[in-house]
């Protein structure tokens, strides 16, 4: 069990980390479960659908800016920065996804943000046909629709 | 289950979730960072990303974040303290602004307005600040105005140009002056001077005429030179409907010309050593070309798509319209739809487009004088 003002996370896959209160409640929906039920708080909380890889990258995000927010001068802004940066430049495709799904499941928004922006950033410039490679997605148009699109957004491509 | 097959369960889970149906919260969140062409290929590349429904911004502010390009995109300013923002395609209000002073806006330029109350009442108003200067009264129309600094500098100067049949008259008043100084000039080829507002360039003043000619007026020696009409690159200079605007970019003077409800549209670059108007398609190539009647300018694109398009303050519905010269059609920035002309589209009189540098800028000087002395925030000329 975790000492006080500590909390037990367990991923889908059974790993269980034990995080400081302040880190784990950058999650709103862990932070609801927490004020809701105090027995939460106590013991173990299970996050359905994550596992430990992703869960250990999340709490490596939270901590990181957990502690900036406790203390601008330990973590500067510029520090931060470099860290987000370097934080999503890491990720492979797979990752990317997974974490993307997790963040939106536990509310934790800045990290969301954050991992929709790299997304953007990885869509910006290309072509539809570029975008389908790079995400591995079918082309579900038929060519009559295509062809509407791009009647619609000549200007675009 | 053991960790193995635990392994496995986490294995098919990922292969079976795409990339094209991600939960709609988060394609939207995806969306919402792409603007304008990005906007339009995100749409392209499957149903479920094509079914993501169009972003609808609202802007508490200006974006201000420093690594969003679009934080430097001009915004059309209107009277009523709103500020149209033409790649988000949105509207936002400024929190120090006030509704402006009832007048028309004349120039735009260094943050500060000229206007004109009537026509005789010219005042400065600065609407970051809410600072009014008022000017002495000006017993003439004057079609087109400039001026030459902020008027807090001691050198600024204002300089008006009105054309009544064989006569060119400037009018000018320096910081400080009481009375406008007047200058006539004989109009021998009868130009008529267009509503477009002068370029200062070199110490010179250009204005321009209805039929593309030009009257240069050069301060220091007190004369006036004029050209001719280039009527041999453009025809339809003589549509009683044709609209001008001028402006300088690096150097080079251009002039935009839109006719028949803009079914005709020509940009040309002044030669200035031959003092003639030259054909300057290639200029947008990768630039944003923003015109009204206030001000016109430049400004390197800014999101894919958003370049080689000539931005009109003119609206369908709540969407801006823009002309791509890719395509020879206008369009709106909400998307979907294509015209040949503006003609069903809205003019919107009361507003200029404002650099990005003015848009969040606090006149020092002026911030001095509302803290030490001046409460009322009207100055004196």
């Amino acid at each position: 069990m975790a000492s006080k003002g500590n909390l037990t996370l367990k991923s889908c896959n059974g790993k269980e980390f034990i995080v400081e209160e302040k880190v784990a409640v950058m999650s709103t929906t862990i932070k609801n479960m927490v004020d809701v039920d105090d027995s939460f708080a106590q013991g173990v909380i299970p996050i359905i659908g994550v596992d430990g890889k992703i869960l250990a990258k999340l709490i490596e995000y939270c901590k990181e800016h957990a502690e900036a927010d406790e203390d601008e001068e330990v973590k500067s802004e510029e520090y931060l920065k470099k860290f987000d940066e370097k934080f999503v430049d890491e990720l492979n495709l797979n990752d990317l996804y997974d974490l993307l799904k997790a963040s939106n499941y536990l509310e934790i928004t800045k990290l969301l943000n954050l991992l929709c922006q790299k997304v953007a950033s990885m869509i910006k410039g290309k072509k539809p046909e570029e975008i389908r490679r790079i995400f591995n997605i079918k082309n579900d148009f038929t060519p009559e629709e295509e062809e509407e699109i791009n009647r619609q957004n000549p200007w675009a491509f | 289950m053991d960790s193995a097959s635990r392994d496995q369960v986490q294995e098919e889970e990922q292969t079976s979730g795409t990339w094209s149906d991600l939960p709609m919260d988060i394609l939207c969140l995806i969306k919402h960072h792409l603007f304008a062409a990005d906007s339009a290929a995100f749409s392209a590349v499957c149903k479920t990303w094509k079914s993501v429904p169009a972003v609808v911004r609202s802007l508490a502010l200006p974006p201000d974040n420093n690594d969003n390009p679009l934080s430097n995109c001009p915004c059309l300013m209107f009277l009523n303290n709103r500020f149209y923002h033409p790649v988000y395609n949105a509207s936002f209000q400024l929190d120090n602004i006030l509704r402006l002073p009832e007048g028309i806006i004349r120039v735009s330029k260094y943050g500060w307005l000229l206007m004109t109350q009537g026509d005789q009442c010219p005042f400065f108003f600065n609407p970051f600040t809410n600072v009014r200067i008022d000017l002495p009264r000006i017993d003439y129309k004057v079609s087109s105005v400039t001026f030459t600094n902020p008027p807090t500098s001691n050198d600024c100067e204002i300089v008006g140009f009105s054309t009544v049949d064989d006569v060119i008259r400037v009018y000018s008043i320096k910081r400080g002056k009481e009375s406008w100084t007047e200058h006539e000039f004989k109009n021998r080829f009868c130009v008529v001077l267009s509503r477009c507002n002068p370029v200062l360039h070199r110490g010179r003043y250009y204005c321009l005429g209805t039929k593309g000619n030009l009257v240069v007026y050069d301060p220091k020696k007190n004369t006036v030179h004029r050209t001719g009409s280039p009527k041999h690159i453009w025809a339809h200079f003589e549509d009683s409907d044709c609209r001008h605007y001028m402006l300088e970019s690096d150097g080079d003077i251009f002039a935009v010309f839109v006719a028949c409800s803009g079914r005709h549209i020509c940009i040309c670059r002044l030669n200035l050593s031959k003092m003639v108007w030259e054909m300057a398609e290639d200029l947008l190539e990768d630039k944003m070309l923003f015109v009204s009647r206030p001000a016109s300018f430049l400004e390197k694109a800014l999101a894919r798509g958003t370049g080689n398009k000539i931005y009109f303050p003119r609206f369908h519905g709540d969407n801006g319209l823009f002309y791509s010269l890719a395509t020879k059609k206008y369009h709106t920035s909400g998307g979907g739809s294509c015209y040949e002309s503006f003609h069903n589209s809205k003019e919107r009189l009361y507003c200029t487009w404002m650099k990005p540098s003015q848009l969040l800028q606090f006149d020092r000087e002026v911030a001095f004088y509302l803290d030490e002395t001046y409460m009322e925030k009207k100055f004196l000329w």
